[in-house]
This record gives structure tokens, C-alpha cells and sequence, in this order.
């Protein structure tokens, strides 16, 4: 793992906290504004110099990811029985329920499909948790966009499968 | 499941399929998956999702309303980290929290401390030193370092590892628990040197030594901590840069001064932290105590000052080294000021060499540890007061060298002028001042070595044609040599000067007047109380009058009463002495600032006088008064200081008071011995009075051996008639008594009442004090009626010449009290 993660790790955490601190009441907050701020706030105060932008996302969604999952595990531990309820009585369960049962399913699906394709993995954590755009990603992952476009179809297609 | 072996094929189908018509893909898939059901079944799923999928997994997910509530970073009780399960912290610092965890997934429980990166101080620098420490550990294997065990990362990236779990109690803490005494607490630090030693051995250094990183297990096992600072000395392996700003995390008060400056640090840089280590565990408190001194002064400090010695600063009784005779504390002391130098290369090359010298200390053997020379100190000195130096050095160019051809152009009114002018100059502004706070000299030079250059000079053909400018540079350097206290050297250059000053300017001529003046000052040194007189009783008005007139500088006019004041008091003429004084006071005002010392020392010696009657109570307060003040001021480092803490001790020491006398009396000493000569009379009237406290506390060989010094020292310079002399002969008694060896004690204090009959008048208290000794050593004899009368008379001159309730008068009864009960008489 990349020594600059735990970094990244921390930083991305302590600025959800900040945010929740700060009771936001508008919906602005998400997980690319989280890292997007997070770059910045390194760069700018921390002076973390990185090889490039591009290594920065990479470690970046991986730690957003963790953070989501584990939060959403955390949730979810509490929650059980009443996330239950609403799987019965909704037509497209996951969807409408709390977002931390999709987080979960995803990245239990990403983890099988990392398994078989890990660049179509990675290319979901930089897309899914990080809010990258293809082009972005595929700049991050070194490859192609075309080459990331097929990667993203295939693995779209995978969650879909797994998730329902 | 799918194997990885299919993935290639299935990823390749579904990218063939993916993007043709829908109606195209099923007969495509029949045809290509070749009767492979499995694979169909997968491809097909997976076309279809993706027909279903849309733009779902475009956008980020929602973030739920909590988000941001995460519950505690670090690990709690029950974490798993690894195979250990926490137990709880240990503790937490800037580098690294530290929890007590179990390993229980084997056979056995294992108990293992496990140190990480605390989730709010992570930073690229933290988890690099992090990272440092933990390669360092793995490279050391010692009994006295707590040994690495395991390592890895946790979920959220942070490094950690497991350590073995020690154990103990820090250091110093269980040092005074166990109440240990000297040679157990050396037996621990040799410990530590082991360890330091092996580590180095590994080009490994600390860099973070102090007591708080050293436990003591409870089998008595050293085990040392905490690498997290430490460096690789290898030069085959670079140092990743661990500072940021040049600074590194470590405790200051531990710090070696090539580490507070930010220089390079080596395997020397953990000998002074050993230095400072054992300081403490030794006297009880740090080398330097800065209260509430600004960051940057106590970092100067830390860079220019020697540390006063472990026994001198030592709390006497309770301080661990306070147990050791004076002379075994001195070598201890020479040890760990050795490893406390300011210069890396004149520590101990080694741990194992501290240690080793600690070791022949406990067995008794001599140690390797030297003490810095007198002229060491005082090149130090010179080195840390440039600015000062180069002027000396200026000045001695311009009047030994160029002068003696300036002076040869110019006529008779100019040259006199030009002479007071240049001598003045260097007289007061420079080598007098410099002198007084401990020497100054040119370049590298001592003081010491630059008057014996400049002696040299003197007597070379550059002045042969001008004796008298030659003589005035004589009484300078004579007299900068008194005030560092080479008596001799001083003697021989002042008593030249005169030999030119009287044929050629005659005996009333300022110049040949100062020059006497100083011999004054000698002969009160060489107790000829008789000369100084005669020199007083003759010149003391046109002193006086030349101050008046401005020709003499209003401190020197305050030395010279000072002085006379001294020559009367040691004649028994107290009356003379405190009218003296008090005329010195009231010239105060007068005294210009960089001179005010002068009125400090009239201060001290009013202090005495009150003391000489007996008003001990007063004496205290204004000593007391005093002595804060010194410290308060730019006073805390000086002569001045030490006569006033040196008088403190001295009324402390007779109102019983020995654990606080001792303390001031060595910390007067300490003063005394980083300014002066090491023969500097007044370091040795200080000596005298420690051993008085030495005999008073029975600790009589400690005492012997001072009053052998001291006397001695006393011998070498001062006729028997130094005031001085009697009371350091009585002491000598006292302690010789107190050795059982009678008859010896009686011929020594028999020889001390003489010298006091012959020198003071009929009952003056200093004779009947020792009339006092004499006594109680008589009744110890069996001597009543002889003892008898020395007892009745000195109590009888106390009452007279003392305040009413004073400790010498209630002595003096007790005494005679004690000797009509063992001669079973009725007190008359």
C-alpha cells in the first residue's frame, strides 16, 4: 500500500467531520467534493508534494472507498432490522433505502470482480467512490480511455448483475 | 465461481457481444460459447445486466446523513490489530500511541506492546520516522533494548508493531522508590551504556536518551525504548531526511549542544543525554534549572555554561550523591562532567568507556575523567567574550608595541597625556572589567596567558627609554593579576612598578600611589596587616581627594576602603572597619553602573560586621535581601554572588541550619572555582567554612580533608597572622577532637588561641571562641580547672562583645555548664 494513504485517509475523514460538525444543511457534500477538498487542503497546507495529480486520485478513491464501507458497515450493524422492513415493502429495495446498503453491495461486488479483473475494479473505485470521469480515470489508471470505456461497460454490467 | 483461467474468455466474449444489436447477441453467444453452458449462462447474465444497468453507477452515491460520524480512530479494548487483541493504552505521544495488547491465538498468551501511528497525527513525516524506527529496532538485539516482534498495517493504512511489553518503571522513578543508593544507581546507568554501546555498535544512534525512555524491569533489567528519533550512522545507507524544519522532536533539557544547534549529531551526542541521565540520577536535579527563563536564553545557556558539579549542586542528605565522602563525589563529578563536555571529541569516545569508568569508581579504583584546567575554563571564556577580547588585543598592540614610538615624537605634556589617556582605558574599560568576571585574553589566549605575554613584553627594549609609561603597564598587569588571584605573579610586577615610580616620580605622585595602593591590597592577602595600615594611615585622603577631583575612578576609591576596612577588622578594630564602610556606601550613587560590584562586595562585608557582634537574625535577612537581588540582577554568575551566598552559609552554618549552609557554601564555591585561580583566597576562606560544616554534621573526614587544603593554601600565600589562619588552625582542632587524636587537637587549637592573642586585642570574640574549643577539649581531658578558666573568660568576653541572645554566648555557656557536671561541682 502506498505510504501516502493512511494520510489521505485521515485527511478525508477529518473533513467529514468537519462537514458534520458543521450541520450542512444543503446536499452539496459528496464523495468527489469530499476528495476534490481533501487534494487541496494536502497540497495547500500540508505541502504533501505528490508525483502527480494522478497518484493523488489514485490513493484518494481507495480511501474514500474504505471510508464509505466502513461507515456504512458501522451504520448498518445498528440498523439492521429496520433496513429489513423497508426490503419488503419497496418494489426497488436498494435504490430507495439507505445509501449504505448499495455502498456495501458494491463494494462486496468489487471485491469478486477484482478478483477476475482488477483494472476493472479500479476502474469502478475511481469512478464509483471518487466521482472520476472516464477520461479521468483512464488518465490515473495509465490506460486508454477507450480501453477504460470497455473496462467500465463490463464492470457496470457486473454491479448491475450482482446488485439487482 | 468463475476460475481465473475462464476470465479471458468470458471478458472477451462479452466485449464481442456487448455492442451489437440485442437479437444479434443471443445466436452470436450460442455460436461462440461452443456448447460451454456455463460460460453461456455467465456472458448471458452479464449482457443482460448491462442492458439494464444504465447510468446507475455514474454518480457517486448519496452520503448518508451521518456521514462523518466514525466513531473512535484508534483502536479500542477488543480491537484486533493483527493476531493481538487490545487491552488498553499505555500511552500517547506526538510519534506514536502505545496499547498493552495479547496475542491469545496461541498455545499460550503472549503480552506484547504495540505502538502506532495515533490517527490524528498522521503526516508523510510522521509515518516515514514511523517506518524508520521500526527498521532500526529490527536490526537491534539486546537484553537491554526492548526487542521488535511483529509488524504490519491496519485497515486505514497505518503502520504498526509489536514490541516486546516491558515491565518497569522509569529509571529515576524507581531509583528514589527504592530509595537506591549511590553505587546501585550506577549499577543501572552501566545498563544503559550497555545498551546505548550495542546500538552504536550497530550504527544506531538514540538520540532521544532520558529517563522516561529507560524502564527498570522488577528483576532490576534495564531495558531501553523508544528508537523513534534514532539514526543510522551507516554511511553505506543513506538517512532518509526526517526534518523538516532542522528540528527534531527531542527533549531538550537532554539535548547535546551539537543537537540544539541543529548540527550534525553522532554516537558522542548520546553520551552527553548519558551525561545528563546520570546528573540527575545522581544530584537529585538537572544540570541547569532555567524557571521561567524565554526559550532562546536557556538554550544559549545551555550552549556556553558548564554545568556546576552534581556534589555541589546536590541536595545535601537527600541527594543520592550526598552520601559519598567529598573526595569520591569528586571523581564522580569528574565523570559526568566529562561526559557533559560542550565539545563532542573531549566527552567519552564511548558508552562502554562511561561505563567502565563508573565501574572503577564502584570498585574503588582511580577514574580516567579529568577536570577541565583552570586555563581551559578560562580560554572558554575568552572565546565566548570576542568582542572584549579584541579590544584587550587592540589595546596591548597599540601600548606595547606602537606606543613606545608615538610616545618618542611627541613632547613632554602630550606624552603624559597620551600615557593616562591609552592607560585609562585599558585600565578600567577593558582588562579590569574582563578580569573581575573571570579573565579575558587575546585570540585563543587565557587572561592568564595574556598578562604572562604581555609581561614578557614588558621587559623587552620597546620601552627600554620610557620606564615610567613601562611602570604604569607593570601596576596594571600586577594589579589584573591580584584580581584573578596569582598573588605572586601580581606581587613581583607591583613591587617593580614601585622601584621605577619612586626615584622617578616620587612617592606622593598619583601613579606611584595606585601602585602602592595595590601592594595594599597584597599585603592584606599576605596578612602584613602592619603594611597596609601604613599605607592607608598615609595616603587615604589624597585618595579621597583625587576621587573628588575626578583623577581616580569613585570604584577604586570604594576598593581602597574596602580594603582598609579588611586591615582593621583583622586587627580587631571593628568600630574603624564599619565607619570604613559606610563611607564606601554612601559613595554609591557616584559608582558608575558597570561598576556597582564594588558597592555589592561594601554590602557583604557590612553584612559581616553585623555578624562579628553577633546579630545573627539581622544578618540573615540583609544576606537573604541580598543575595536575591544578585540574583535577580546581572550579578548571578559572579564574584559578588559568591561572597554573598559564601556569607549566607557562613550565618547559616552557626544558627545550625548545615543542610541549607552546605548548599549555598557550595554553590558559592562552584562560582568561585569557574572565575578565579584555583589559589584565589577567598575560594579557600569558602572551604574553611564547609569544613566547620563538615565537623558540625560529623562527616569529620570530609572535613580533614578540606582543612588540610585549606590551611595549606593559607600557608602558602599568608603569614600565621591572617585572621583567617586561627579559626581555620581551631577547626582543625575541632575535628582532630572529634578523631580522638587529643593531643594533637590541644597543640593545634594551643597554637590558634596564641596567634589570636597575639593579633587581637584582649576579648575580641574571635579569641574567645577559640578559647571556647580549647575548652571543651580540656574538659574532654579531664582538665577541669584549666578548662575552667578558658571557659569562664570566654564566656565572658561573648556577653561583653556579642548581641544578647546569640548562638556563641548560649555555646559558651552550655560549655561551661557541661564542665562543672563532669567535674561535679556546683556552678559558681
Amino acid at each position: 500500500m502506498d505510504q501516502l494513504f493512511p494520510v489521505v485517509y485521515g485527511k478525508l475523514k477529518l473533513l467529514a467531520r468537519k462537514h458534520l460538525r458543521a450541520e450542512r444543511g444543503d446536499h452539496t457534500l459528496s464523495p468527489t467534493a469530499l476528495v476534490h477538498e481533501a487534494f487541496l487542503r494536502l497540497v495547500d497546507q500540508d505541502g504533501v508534494s505528490w508525483e502527480s495529480q494522478s497518484h493523488f486520485y489514485g490513493i484518494a478513491t481507495l480511501a474514500m472507498r474504505r471510508i464509505l464501507v466502513d461507515h456504512a458497515r458501522r451504520r448498518t450493524a445498528g440498523k439492521r432490522s429496520r433496513q429489513l422492513q423497508v426490503t419488503l415493502d419497496d418494489a426497488s429495495p436498494i435504490a430507495s433505502a439507505d445509501p449504505s446498503a448499495e455502498i456495501l453491495a458494491v463494494d462486496e461486488a468489487l471485491a469478486e470482480l477484482a478478483g477476475h479483473d482488477p483494472r476493472a475494479a479500479r476502474l469502478v473505485t475511481l469512478r464509483y467512490f471518487g466521482g472520476l470521469t472516464i477520461e479521468e480515470a483512464a488518465k490515473v489508471m495509465a490506460v486508454s480511455p477507450a480501453t477504460a470505456k470497455r473496462d467500465w461497460i463490463l464492470a457496470r454490467a457486473w454491479l448491475q448483475r450482482a446488485l439487482g | 465461481m468463475i476460475s481465473n483461467t475462464d476470465w479471458p474468455r468470458l471478458r472477451e466474449l462479452f466485449d464481442q457481444l456487448v455492442d451489437l444489436p440485442r437479437a444479434e447477441q443471443a445466436p452470436r453467444l450460442e455460436q461462440l460459447s461452443a456448447g460451454d453452458a456455463w460460460l453461456r449462462e455467465e456472458v448471458g447474465s452479464l449482457l443482460a445486466a448491462s442492458r439494464t444497468a444504465g447510468d446507475r453507477f455514474d454518480r457517486v452515491p448519496d452520503l448518508p446523513d451521518d456521514f462523518g460520524d466514525f466513531g473512535p480512530d484508534d483502536p479500542s479494548v477488543g480491537t484486533r490489530i493483527g493476531p493481538y487483541r487490545i487491552a488498553r493504552e499505555i500511552g500517547r505521544g506526538g510519534m506514536g500511541a502505545v496499547f498493552e495488547a495479547f496475542r491469545d491465538d496461541d498455545a499460550y498468551t503472549k503480552r506484547v506492546a504495540i505502538k502506532m501511528v495515533p490517527a490524528d497525527r498522521v503526516t508523510p513525516l510522521v509515518l516515514k520516522r514511523f517506518h524508520h524506527e521500526r527498521q532500526i529496532l529490527a536490526r537491534l538485539e539486546h537484553k537491554n533494548i526492548a526487542a521488535l516482534l511483529d509488524g504490519g498495517v491496519t485497515g486505514d493504512g497505518r503502520p504498526w508493531f509489536a514490541m516486546e511489553c516491558v515491565e518497569g518503571e522509569r529509571i529515576d522513578h524507581y531509583c528514589d522508590r527504592q530509595r537506591l543508593g549511590v553505587r546501585d544507581r550506577l549499577q543501572l546507568v552501566r545498563q544503559v551504556c550497555a545498551a546505548v554501546h550495542y546500538a552504536h555498535q550497530n550504527l544506531v544512534v538514540h538520540r532521544d536518551l532520558k529517563p522516561s525512555n529507560v524502564l527498570v524491569g522488577p528483576n532490576g533489567t534495564v531495558k531501553l525504548l523508544d528508537f523513534g528519533i534514532a539514526k543510522l550512522v551507516d554511511p553505506g545507507e543513506p538517512e532518509p531526511d526526517l526534518t523538516e524544519t532542522g528540528t527534531l522532536p527531542m527533549t531538550t533539557s537532554y539535548a547535546s549542544p551539537e543537537q540544539l544547534r541543529g548540527e550534525p549529531v553522532s554516537t558522542t551526542s548520546d553520551l552527553y543525554s548519558l551525561g545528563v541521565l546520570l546528573y540527575e540520577l545522581l544530584a537529585g536535579r538537572p544540570p541547569y534549572l532555567f524557571g521561567n527563563l524565554p526559550i532562546l536564553e536557556i538554550r544559549q545557556r545551555m550552549l556556553e555554561e558548564t554545568p556546576l558539579a552534581p556534589s555541589l549542586v546536590a541536595e545535601p542528605n537527600t541527594a543520592p550523591v550526598s552520601e559519598l565522602t567529598r573526595t569520591r563525589a569528586g571523581e564522580l563529578d569528574h565523570i559526568v562532567l566529562m561526559a557533559l563536555r560542550k565539545e563532542p571529541a573531549r566527552r567519552y569516545a564511548s558508552a562502554e568507556q562511561l561505563a567502565d569508568d563508573l565501574l572503577r569508581f564502584t570498585a574503588g579504583q582511580p577514574v580516567r575523567a579529568q577536570p577541565d584546567s583552570f586555563g581551559y575554563r578560562a580560554t572558554k571564556f575568552a572565546a565566548r567574550n570576542r568582542a572584549a577580547v579584541a579590544a584587550v588585543a587592540v589595546i596591548f598592540v597599540t601600548l606595547v608595541g606602537g606606543l613606545a614610538v608615538t610616545l618618542g615624537q611627541m613632547r613632554a605634556g602630550e606624552r603624559e597625556r597620551a600615557r593616562t589617556d591609552v592607560v585609562n582605558r585599558f585600565l578600567q574599560e577593558v582588562m579590569l572589567a574582563n578580569a573581575m568576571d573571570g579573565g579575558a585574553g587575546g585570540g585563543q589566549r587565557t587572561i592568564s596567558d595574556a598578562l604572562d605575554a604581555a609581561s614578557v613584553r614588558l621587559v623587552s627594549e620597546e620601552l627600554a627609554g620610557f620606564p615610567e609609561v613601562r611602570a604604569t603597564l607593570q601596576q596594571i598587569i600586577g594589579t589584573s593579576y591580584l584580581s584573578i588571584g596569582r598573588y605572586q605573579q601580581g606581587e613581583t610586577h607591583l613591587q617593580a612598578a614601585l622601584a621605577t615610580q619612586l626615584p622617578l616620580l616620587g612617592e606622593d605622585h598619583l601613579e606611584t600611589i595606585k601602585t602602592g595602593r595595590s601592594l595594599a591590597k597584597v599585603a592584606l592577602v599576605r596578612a602584613d596587616y602592619a603594611a597596609a595600615e601604613a599605607f592607608f594611615v598615609r595616603h587615604l585622603d589624597r585618595l579621597r581627594r583625587e576621587e573628588r577631583a575626578g583623577r581616580l575612578p569613585t570604584s577604586s576609591l570604594v576598593e581602597s576602603l574596602n580594603d582598609y576596612a579588611l586591615g582593621r577588622r583583622a586587627v580587631g578594630d571593628a568600630e574603624a572597619a564599619e565607619a570604613l564602610l559606610r563611607e564606601a556606601l554612601a559613595l554609591q550613587p557616584r559608582v558608575p553602573a558597570v561598576a556597582q560590584g564594588a558597592i555589592k562586595v561594601i554590602e557583604t562585608l557590612l553584612i559581616l560586621v553585623q555578624l562579628d557582634q553577633g546579630k545573627l537574625d539581622a544578618a540573615e535577612a540583609d544576606a537573604r535581601r541580598l543575595v536575591e537581588r544578585l540574583r535577580a540582577g546581572p550579578y548571578t554568575a559572579s564574584n559578588e554572588m559568591a561572597a554573598g551566598l559564601t556569607i549566607l552559609g557562613s550565618i547559616l552554618m552557626e544558627q545550625g541550619r548545615l543542610d541549607e549552609s552546605r548548599a549555598r557554601l557550595r554553590e558559592a564555591e562552584a562560582l568561585y572555582r569557574r572565575i578565579f585561580d584555583p589559589d584565589y583566597l577567598p575560594t579557600h576562606d569558602n572551604l574553611r567554612l564547609q569544613a566547620q560544616v563538615a565537623y558540625l554534621d560529623g562527616r569529620t573526614a570530609d572535613g580533614v580533608a578540606l582543612i588540610d587544603q585549606v590551611l595549606a593554601n593559607y600557608r602558602k600565600f599568608s603569614k600565621p597572622q591572617y585572621i583567617s589562619f586561627a579559626t581555620a588552625l581551631t577547626v582543625q582542632g575541632q575535628l582532630l577532637y572529634a578523631q580522638g587524636r587529643l593531643p594533637e587537637a590541644e597543640r593545634v587549637m594551643g597554637e590558634a588561641l596564641a596567634l589570636r592573642r597575639e593579633n587581637l586585642p584582649a576579648g575580641h570574640f574571635m579569641a574567645a571562641l577559640t578559647e571556647g574549643a580549647l575548652g571543651e577539649l580540656l574538659v574532654a581531658a579531664g582538665r577541669y580547672a584549666e578548662a575552667e578558666s578558658l571557659l569562664v573568660a570566654s564566656k565572658a568576653a561573648l556577653r561583653q562583645s556579642q548581641a544578647t541572645a546569640n548562638p556563641r554566648t548560649r555555646l559558651a555557656e552550655a560549655r561551661l555548664a557541661a564542665l562543672y557536671r563532669a567535674w561535679g561541682k556546683p556552678a559558681p
